[in-house]
């Protein structure tokens, strides 16, 4: 029932982010909602939860792509697992410490995506971040912050449909 | 040994993942053929699903932009119907010259060049991210698609299909950084190369410094690379700027449209490596 649900709004946010949220996109820019995804799998399910759960959108987002295979799977995989450990052992929930996540998850995606690009690939990206990029970080971020707790809201639903406890999930209620 | 991984679990982890993305980086760039299997049956998957909600977002906006929004409509109408006037007899006088145009070319017995054939087609969705400049087309093999053919809407070029499955395909624009065109100025004939930024402003590489283009110059492709077929407009010239004792100008282009909000497309179903159609005697 879980995965069924899941994979219904995975596949949901993918199809948003192809299609729906270029008519709505900012200065032809739009939201990385994979990165929320991402961040939602390491405080739901812990590291090991959040590098599988990151590494699958990761990796669907990359065929999506092009010529771009590992780069999203690599980012959004060591997003889940360092949200995910950092949740297991320090975070406790305030808005400085989701804040923080959030700018951290998408800091990680912008340097992954410029060291494996400019390291590997040979295009010449210009050595500081542009204006499209830092735009995008900040579209990222705002995304995130917004859609945490609607992934939550969609989890809390689920555990209490099937009368289920709260899956160690930090405070769920507080990220809303 | 079990305690010895268990301490080192994470370092594993990334390790292994560092691995895994690294070597399908490098088949991704190598293009390899699995790889191209992979996106196609993604894209295949996904483009019911995206067909569905683009008509239906299309429709609701539709809906707004039809029968709501609709202030300055009349003066938008007037000065509309003055341009109609005007293109009306430049079509006039543009159809004369091509009627003689024809004429030399049966004399000369010139190929028909410009039958090229045609395919319009609607997007349907972009790029998961912003970095890549990739646009998904609702027309795929079945309607005689394949890689490398050009995309070009009324206005110029857009860029190239880059991947194809049976009803939809990806078209990689000319403003990505994986993208370059060889090009020429229309006026000048001076050659350049046209790279992408993934910006919506694409940048001039190896534009002859002391040659005579201004600002404002179109730009068209050259023919050369086997991709885009000659006299494809790409754009106009902008920033063009003398950089100390290079070889070069620094310039800038600004494509003709914005390349970020295009609807409908025009695939041209003939590379031009191809032969051209034959002419019916």
């Amino acid at each position: 029932m879980r995965t069924v649900i899941y994979s219904i709004v995975v596949l949901f946010c993918f199809i948003a982010q192809m299609t729906a949220f270029h008519f709505f996109s900012l200065l032809n820019i739009s939201p990385d909602i994979i990165i929320a995804l991402a961040l939602h799998g390491g405080l739901r399910w812990g590291k090991m939860g959040g590098v599988q759960f990151g590494c699958v959108t990761g990796f669907i987002q990359d065929t999506l792509s092009y010529g771009s295979m590992g780069v999203n799977m690599l980012s959004k995989s060591l997003i889940g697992f360092i949200v995910g450990a950092l949740r297991e052992k320090y975070i406790n929930d305030s808005v400085t410490s989701r804040i923080m996540l959030v700018t951290g998850a998408v800091a990680l995606d912008l340097f992954v995506y410029r060291v494996m690009t400019v390291a590997f690939s040979g295009y010449g990206l210009p050595p500081a971040l542009g204006s499209g990029e830092i735009s995008q970080a900040a579209l990222n971020m705002a995304a995130a912050m917004a859609l945490i707790p609607v992934f939550t809201a969609i989890d809390e639903r689920i555990d209490r449909t099937r009368g289920e406890k709260d899956g160690g999930y930090m405070t769920i209620s507080s990220w809303k | 040994m079990g305690g010895f991984l268990r301490k080192r679990q994470n370092l594993i982890i990334i390790c292994v993942l560092l691995a895994l993305s690294l070597f399908l980086y490098a088949e991704s760039l190598s293009r390899r053929s699995s790889i191209n299997m992979l996106e196609r049956v993604s894209l295949a998957i996904l483009s019911p699903f995206q067909n569905f909600t683009a008509w239906t977002v299309e429709g609701v906006f539709s809906v707004w932009s039809d029968y709501v929004s609709l202030v300055n409509v009349r003066q938008e109408n007037r000065r509309l119907k003055t341009v109609v006037d005007r293109l009306v007899f430049e079509n006039t006088l543009l159809t004369e010259r091509i009627k003689s145009y024809e004429r030399l070319d049966k004399l000369l017995d010139f190929p028909d060049a410009d039958k090229i054939p045609f395919e319009v087609a609607r997007i349907i969705g972009k790029d998961t991210s912003s970095r890549v400049r990739l646009l998904i087309i609702n027309k795929g093999s079945r309607h005689g698609l394949s890689v490398n053919m050009p995309v070009i809407t009324y206005r110029g070029l857009v860029g190239r299909i880059v991947l194809v499955s049976g009803s939809a395909s990806k078209v990689l624009m000319i403003n990505d950084v994986r993208s370059a065109v060889d090009g020429i100025v229309q006026e000048t004939r001076d050659s350049l190369v046209v790279v992408g930024a993934n910006s919506p402003i694409l940048e001039i590489k190896y534009l002859a410094a002391g040659s005579d283009t201004r600002e404002g110059d179109r730009v068209v492709s050259s023919g050369l690379g086997g991709v885009y077929p000659k006299g494809l407009v790409i754009g106009v010239l902008t920033d063009i700027k003398k950089v100390g004792d290079s070889l070069f100008y620094s310039a800038s282009l600004k494509p003709m449209q914005d390349l970020d909000n295009i609807e409908e497309v025009v695939v041209l179903l003939k590379r031009p490596a191809e032969p051209f159609p034959e002419k019916k005697q």
